[in-house]
């Protein structure tokens, strides 16, 4: 079976005031039919930049400078606005962080989400579409959505916001969703919720996702693969468990080691020393070796950069010494 | 502040090409001012009967005016009062609606409501009436419009300078410096007025502009810096004459072209500044 | 167990809502509403709850950034609550608050020297040896004191909470309020942070009051828990006791929601989710503040509200959690109310891995 979405060598930059920031430097992923990726990786890894590209919807003056993004067979970086708009929001949508920027505060919740509907089925009569707006407020459990529908967003609780912005997403019964930190915004009892709205929604319409964040939590969830992304580039890839149980980057270790654990034992935490790397002055070898306990001197890190090599089980990692304990 | 910081602002100040152009000329016209009895060539003063609305010429660089006074010496020293004018007055102006701002915002409660109708009254005067008013009473001179400029005109960086202290005062670095006991007169001073300092400049050199051009409409009139002291806006009166405005162009274009420059000038690196120090409102 | 350094009762902040023109109040949001706290040297108190329960608002009541409207904060035999900024100023450097934006919480115009000195300044005592004692918090935090004529800009954002840090320390505080210290930093640098913590309270016996709302966190570092829903304590324990027996349905639903930490737990426990959402503090329920989302609410729940009562493990419920049966699945206890809603829709089927 052909992946639903392949992503092929992206590479995305941004002009900066210092130089040439490269977001995203050479990053391939495949996400197969109704499965869930989960892109884990810190602030500026380049994870949100490469979903946006997905979408076409990188701002200028960045720009993907190489690869492609072909979605069930069509290289999305080579279509025409027009046709990009299309997919964009019918069989691809999208979820954001801040479920509060993402609506429109003056116009009510259902108005946007019967508009989401109408703009990529125009044949839809009112009535319809509006039944079908209230089916989806109660499938993503907002109580009462026949009055909810004229409200606004904010008569909405964040909770609520998230949940209605996910309805709007699967308005379109979308192949793919990506949603970009969609329980970061959120408490923890409304976190589990969304997730368990995402999962409930990939179940009943077999739809695709990725699934960005940072954190392992979420992707312990709900993942059935995983891309570690460090520094613009994805160091470690391969199924979910194969990531917790066995992983192979040092980077994916030391994330996995610094996390408090809510059901392990209290030792003591085992940070990454170090930040990461300033991506306008990247290191010349593999970006992770300023602070990998590997590495540590190592001729081929400091001056080769690691390429992805395969494990068995298709496990990716981007390391010279892949699976060697620190 | 800091080289780092500084330098992009800078860039970005560089980047608009009309405000360096104005920042040249304003240079270029403070350095004729301060040293006008050096280039002046002549007394601005000296009345010479013999030799009155004489053209431009070898002797008269801008010729002279109906009293036989060179016209070039005067437009020179007149940029002293014009220029001095309207830096005391933005800067008196300014300097009042910070201090005001920031206590109303850091205090709140009673003060900034004081502080804030206060602002309100002041702006709902028709200010120039107001001017007219007291300069008749006070009697028209420089310092009379300094200070009068400066009553009318604080409460545009007082409303700018309370509402960036409001923001700063629930700033978490300001919540530590409360909470290790910094009083709020401390904060002002070192929290709130360099945060607001740049703004500030902005606000007071576009009054800046303003006030020149205020100074040249009242002296115009009579009602602010009165003869034989020149000022950009006395040396116009002679251009109340059609004739003369027809026949005579150097008596009334050079005040005329002083003005219109300096305050177009003034008003780009106001804008320059803007940008520099807000690169995201300015251009929307 | 030592004497608390601090303790806090019956704290109360009430924010008035003002309305119309002429801003006549027409409400109170009950920010806080009747906090007991006690905090002991070289022990760390976690104050949990999600956003808009009040515990930032406590954390500021207790370094008097706000006034409590009511309530005591007792230190060194003396209460802080009624004492004027000038009564305070003296005791201000003792009890220092470390906060959440790395970014925010540093002046960007001061080096990283001047805003460790700052404290010292304020409080008079930069001029013996100011410079040296800069230099040694620095260190302390873990930071060369070669970098401390940079501003904060250059460093990154678990540098700059340790600049944070520096700075609370600077006037040799006995109690330290953390307010979501490490929650704006990445995952790789709240190790750090965390770590820098446990020996920091080691090293200098501090008392800690870590509010948070991530409870894997608040597991690692603390040694009690307070949990905290509408203004109110709902429930407080020793941390062992809070995460293996929860009594109060709140505390067991967020439990029971917090990730896992590995994908082999999936299903492998009850999720509890909770029905509808956190009442407003400026329209709280009559009672009990949990009943409008409680499975296990009842008539008496409405009408009386529940006391936070117990020795050690102390619980503000009328039908608390059996610790004997700890079995989220005898959840439904007591009368059902007709209310479908209140019922929590159960996931998995073993019980909760604590």
């Amino acid at each position: 079976m052909t992946p639903l979405l392949v992503v092929d060598d992206l590479a995305v930059e941004f002009p900066m005031e210092g130089g040439v920031l490269r977001a995203v430097d050479g990053v391939s992923l495949e996400v197969g039919q109704g499965e869930i990726l989960g892109v884990v990786g810190e602030s500026g890894s380049g994870k949100s930049v490469t979903a946006m590209s997905v979408l076409g919807l990188v701002r200028p003056p960045g720009r993907v400078v190489r690869g492609s993004v072909r979605f069930d067979g069509e290289d999305l970086l080579a279509l025409p606005a027009r046709r990009l708009r299309r997919i964009r929001g019918r069989r691809i949508a999208m979820i954001f962080q801040d479920p509060m920027t993402a609506l429109n505060p003056v116009v009510p919740v259902g108005a946007q989400i019967a508009e989401a509907i109408r703009l990529h089925q125009p044949r839809l009569g009112r009535a319809a579409v509006r039944a079908r707006v209230l089916e989806l407020l109660a499938s993503v459990g907002i109580a009462d959505p026949a009055d909810r529908y004229g409200r606004h967003p904010h008569e909405y609780s964040g909770g609520m916001r998230q949940r209605a912005l996910i309805a709007m997403a699967l308005a379109n019964e979308p192949d793919l969703l990506i949603a970009d930190e969609p329980t970061t915004a959120l408490d923890v009892t409304l976190q589990s919720q969304v997730l368990g709205l995402l999962d409930t929604a990939r179940r009943e319409t077999g739809a695709a996702a990725v699934l960005i964040t940072h954190d392992l939590g979420v992707i312990a969830e709900l993942a059935d693969r995983v891309a570690v992304m460090y520094a613009g580039r994805v160091v470690e890839h391969g199924e979910v468990h194969q990531i917790f149980t066995t992983p192979r980057h040092p980077y994916t270790r030391g994330l996995l080691s610094s996390r408090p654990g809510l059901a392990s034992a209290t030792g003591e935490l085992v940070p990454i020393p170090g930040s990461p790397p300033d991506l306008l002055a990247p290191p010349p070898g593999c970006a992770f070796e300023p602070r990998c306990a590997l590495g540590a001197g190592r001729a081929a890190c400091r001056t080769k950069r690691p390429e992805p090599v395969a494990a068995a089980g298709g496990h990716l990692s981007a390391c010279h010494f892949p699976g060697e304990p620190a | 502040m800091t080289g780092a910081v500084a330098s992009p602002a800078a860039r970005r100040f560089l980047r608009n090409r009309m405000a360096p152009a104005g920042a040249v000329f304003l240079a270029a016209v403070g350095v004729l001012a301060l040293a006008a009895p050096l280039v002046a060539g002549h007394d601005p003063n000296a009345v010479d009967l013999t030799a009155f609305r004489e053209p431009p010429s070898a002797a008269h660089l801008l010729g002279t005016d109906s009293s036989g006074r060179d016209v070039f010496a005067r437009l020179v020293h007149a940029g002293r009062v014009s220029l001095l004018v309207g830096l005391l007055s933005s800067l008196a102006a300014v300097a009042l609606g910070t201090l005001l701002g920031a206590l109303a915002g850091m205090f709140g409660g009673p003060l900034d409501a004081v502080v804030m109708r206060a602002a309100d009254v002041v702006l709902s005067f028709p200010s120039l009436v107001v001017i007219v008013v007291l300069a008749g009473v006070l009697g028209p001179s420089a310092a009379m419009l300094v200070l009068v400029f400066a009553a009318c005109n604080w409460p545009t960086a007082c409303r700018v300078v309370r509402g960036l202290t409001l923001s700063l005062r629930e700033r978490e670095y300001v919540q530590a410096a409360r909470a290790f006991g910094a009083g709020r007169l401390t904060v002002i001073g070192r929290h709130v007025l360099p945060a607001v300092l740049p703004q500030v400049a902005v606000v007071g050199t576009l009054l800046v502009a303003q006030m020149i051009l205020l100074e040249a409409v009242l002296s115009f009139l009579g009602l602010g810096v009165r003869p034989p002291r020149a000022s950009w806006g006395n040396m116009l009166t002679d251009a109340q004459n059609l004739t003369l405005i027809q026949t005579m162009p150097w008596l009334w274009l050079p005040p005329g072209l002083a003005i219109a420059l300096t305050v177009l000038a003034v008003n780009f690196v106001g804008d320059g500044l803007r940008d520099a120090v807000d690169p995201k409102g300015a251009r929307g | 167990m030592s004497e608390p350094v601090l303790a806090v009762e019956g704290l109360t902040k009430h924010f008035p809502i003002r309305t119309g023109v002429l801003r006549r109040q027409t409400g109170t949001v009950r920010a806080v509403d009747g906090v007991d706290l006690a905090l002991h040297p070289g022990r760390t108190l976690g104050l949990v709850g999600e956003s808009g329960c009040g515990k930032t608002t406590t954390g500021r009541l207790v370094v008097r950034l706000a006034e409590p409207t009511s309530g005591r904060i007792l230190y060194g035999g003396r209460d802080l609550a009624p004492m004027s900024h000038a009564e305070l100023r003296p005791l201000r450097g003792e009890i220092q608050i470390v906060f959440q934006d790395p970014y925010a919480s540093l002046s960007p115009r001061l080096t990283v020297h001047e805003i460790v000195a700052e404290p010292l300044r304020t409080q008079g005592r930069y001029r013996d040896g100011g410079r040296e004692r800069v230099g040694e918090l620095l260190e302390l935090v873990g930071l060369s004191p070669e970098h401390a004529g940079r501003y904060p800009h250059e460093f990154s954002g678990g540098q700059r909470q340790r600049v944070g840090i520096a700075r609370a320390l600077a006037l040799d505080p006995r109690v330290l309020v953390l307010d979501e210290p490490v929650s704006a930093l990445d995952v790789s640098i709240q190790a750090q942070v965390v770590n820098q913590l446990v020996h920091l309270q080691r090293e200098l016996g501090l008392a800690y009051l870590f509010i948070s709302h991530d409870l894997s966190v608040v597991r690692h570092l603390c040694d009690r828990v307070a949990i905290m829903y509408l203004g109110r304590i709902v429930e407080e324990g020793e941390r062992t006791e809070i995460f293996a027996r929860p009594a109060h349905p709140y505390t067991k639903a967020l439990i029971s929601a917090a990730p896992i930490s590995h994908p082999s737990q999936r299903g492998g426990r009850r999720r509890i989710v909770l029905a509808g959402d956190v009442p407003s503090p400026a329209d709280p329920p009559s009672g009990c503040g949990f009943r409008t989302r409680c499975w296990k609410a009842q008539e008496r729940c409405a009408l009386e509200e529940p006391a936070l009562t117990g020795a050690g493990h102390r619980v503000a419920c009328h039908f608390p959690e059996d610790s004997t049966t700890a079995d989220p699945g005898g959840c439904y206890g007591g009368k059902r109310l007709k209310s479908d809603a209140r019922r929590p829709d159960v996931a998995g089927d073993d019980d909760i891995s604590g």
